[in-house]
């Protein structure tokens, strides 16, 4: 398909018949949408300023707002994503805010400038050729340390739809469909669900339909389409038998936004015949390469796009990207590219083919959506009720989510003892939830003394995880000591053996949940249940209780603290006798008895 | 099956199948909203919440996105999808 220059896209359209887009309620052609920009831009025209947030939720609002804001010289601001914390900040220092109806009825939300909505204003087409050079629109990412960073995108950064054309529209008739998953705010959709079929005469679907059983019936009522899709939707398509019926009308399917699980390439490849395209990139860069794995054979290096030249940085070992794509950067060759340097680290061979390493960053993808958790990290230490705060990524069913590992100032301790944990943790999330997308929010939240910080101040990766596989269920041993087949100089020889152990019981053990909301008390089992643990170390294998003789609770152990335990085992009776000490008040004592000698 | 304990089924489902911490299925009320601001699940969770119920009822949601957003509304919605499918 001959690709039509977006910046001549208003000038010198296709034919008014040629669609465009299409979603529930209508289709949209050539005129239509030129008769949308124009209606948009005219009353745009008329009103101060020309930073305009667009809010929208369908693809065909977005392309119709993005079109009229660069007919009258403005520059569009996409939000990262559609919390009301971020649209809130966006709004702040924008003129104007686009949003459609779909996004009014999601978030009808007060705003200081009333939103237009973009199909609401049709009139009469406004043609111009637009300047390829200036920055129409700005898009956001979280950057590798700080908060989100605006990237700027001219309609030359944006050319790559040829080359896009070159590598995923080759062989593919222009009656193909554009069907996606992946959201047109990244520049992932951005490009290949608005801009490659607006350039090349193909039509999109202009709504985000991401169920498979929503997805499937469409895909199975078009005779032939091609499928955007995120890993995380196509993980979900790939176990679908009905995916196989789409064969031959499903021409490609592309994938980006994270990497693609071989299992789920091959699933592609045998339902529809081929295994999906895979582009990696970045929204600083743009789409940088492309790769398709087959099923069986081991993955083949990533491809560059043509005018795209990589580097691996000899410090860092990260790939070094640079293009006429690329809008953010150093500039350092004579021909004024900028080079940007990726997160991700690479080896290039001298084909300038590449292999992935994986990030060298703290940035994490869940759901296709990027988190820096530093950024994160920097946002909860924020708050009142946490004094520091270290997150990973743990991987749970079929995604990866977020961790936290929290010390709590005073201030929480106090929270946590007031209420349960549960809103504890919604009071966190409830903090975090204003900046970032639902999926993004940590899941599995673990509440410490102290960070398990190595001595060069770093927070160790294996430390973390295990802190945040489960619940801790016994305290932490802070030394012990053992006094091994004692005689006692009573009257009968009894050979006992003592374990006498200092204790931090920690303020999140898992037995302290609902023992008791408001007043946190490690319950009397538990304490058994060290006591026994204590005695099976000192015999050497496990130990069946046969009863218990007797039990005293003089004082509540509270967590958070210090205390002694003090266990016996008496082999030639049967016995263990535990003792827990506060300092020198005793607060508990028992004695139990044994099913065998051990 | 009584509607209380398929109610009580589905509470298990969610908590098992999505692993949350701090909520005992017992304590996900019946009738309150499932996402953003009831329990607070999220995009990720109603795709694997959706893989659940098949794998356990098989029953599957149709294609209308607006249908599917009522019947992923509370537990109680739910339930009585699943009732409704399996007749």
């Amino acid at each position: 398909m001959a690709c039509v220059p977006l910046h001549q896209l208003l000038q010198e359209p296709r034919a008014e018949t040629t669609r465009v887009a299409w979603d529930r309620r209508a289709t949209y052609d050539v005129g239509a949408f030129l008769r949308h920009v124009g209606g948009l831009a005219r009353r745009l025209e008329g009103r101060p300023g020309r930073k305009i947030l667009l809010d929208t939720t369908s693809a065909y609002a977005f392309a119709v707002g993005l079109f009229a804001v660069a007919r009258v010289g403005g520059e569009a601001l996409v939000p990262p994503n559609r919390q009301e914390g971020t649209l809130l900040e966006l709004s702040s220092y924008c003129d104007g805010v686009l949003r459609d109806r779909g996004a009014n009825e999601a978030n009808p939300s007060a705003e200081a400038v009333t939103p237009l909505d973009p199909l609401a204003h049709a009139g009469e087409p406004w043609p111009a050729e637009l300047d390829p050079q200036r920055p129409i629109v700005q898009l956001f990412t979280s950057g590798t340390t700080g908060r989100a960073k605006e990237i700027p995108k001219a309609f030359c950064h944006l050319e790559e739809v040829v080359e896009l054309e070159r590598r995923v529209g080759a062989d593919l008739p222009v009656e193909a469909q554009v069907f996606a998953t992946a959201p047109h705010q990244h520049l992932y959709g951005f490009l290949l669900r608005v801009l490659w079929p607006l350039s090349t005469g193909r039509a999109f679907q202009a709504e985000s339909l991401l169920r498979p059983e929503e997805l499937l019936p469409r895909l199975a009522d078009a005779p032939v389409s091609v499928l955007v899709a995120t890993p995380a939707h196509l993980r979900h398509l790939a176990a679908r038998p009905e995916l196989a019926d789409l064969r031959g009308r499903v021409m490609r399917v592309v994938s980006s936004g994270g990497p693609l699980p071989p299992a789920v390439a091959a699933s592609v490849e045998a339902a529809l015949g081929a295994p999906p395209i895979e582009i990696f990139g970045s929204t600083e860069t743009g789409g940088v390469a492309t790769r398709r794995q087959p099923a069986g054979k081991a993955a083949p290096h990533w491809r560059p796009f043509e005018g795209v030249r990589v580097r691996r940085d000899p410090e860092s070992g990260c790939l070094r990207v640079s293009s006429s794509f690329v809008s953010v950067g150093a500039n350092l060759s004579s021909d004024g590219m900028l080079e940007f340097e990726m997160g991700d680290q690479a080896e290039v061979d001298e084909d300038q083919q590449f292999v992935l390493q994986g990030r060298a960053d703290r940035v994490v993808k869940i759901g296709e959506k990027r988190l820096s958790l530093s950024d994160m990290e920097s946002r909860l230490r924020e708050h009142a009720f946490i004094d520091d705060c270290g997150l990973i990524a743990v991987d749970r069913s079929t995604e990866q989510r977020v961790a936290a590992v929290v010390v709590l100032s005073a201030k929480g301790l106090a929270a946590k003892a007031d209420r349960d944990r549960r809103s504890l943790v919604q009071t966190l999330q409830g903090q975090l939830a204003a900046h970032w997308d639902r999926v993004l929010l940590p899941r599995v939240w673990r509440f410490v003394e102290a960070l398990p910080t190595d001595e060069r101040g770093k927070l160790p990766r294996e430390a973390l995880l295990a802190l945040v596989a489960e619940r801790p269920r016994v305290p932490v041993v802070l030394g012990e000591r053992r006094e091994d087949g004692e005689q006692r100089e009573d009257c009968e020889q009894r050979e006992v053996q003592t374990l006498v152990r200092d204790l931090q019981v920690p303020t999140d053990l898992a037995a302290l949940e609902g023992h008791f909301p408001g007043q946190p008390v490690v319950p009397g089992v538990a304490q058994l249940g060290w006591a026994l643990a204590a005695a099976e170390e000192l015999a050497g294998g496990k130990l069946s209780l046969a009863g218990v003789e007797a039990l005293k609770f003089k004082e509540m152990l509270l967590p958070g603290g210090r205390v002694r335990l003090e266990v016996e085992l008496d082999r030639l009776r049967a016995r263990v006798r535990f003792r827990i000490f506060a300092e020198d008040r005793e607060l508990s004592s028992g004695r139990l008895l044994l099913a065998d000698t051990p | 099956m009584t509607s209380d304990s398929l109610h009580l089924e589905i509470k298990k489902i969610i908590v098992e199948s999505l692993a949350l911490e701090d909520i005992a299925p017992e304590e996900i009320e019946t009738a309150a909203p499932l996402f953003v601001e009831g329990l607070g699940l999220d995009s990720i969770d109603a795709l694997e919440l959706a893989m659940s119920l098949e794998e356990k009822y098989g029953v599957t949601v149709g294609d209308d996105p607006d249908e599917n957003q009522k019947i992923f509304f509370s537990v109680e919605s739910l339930a009585q999808f699943v009732t409704d499918q399996r007749g």
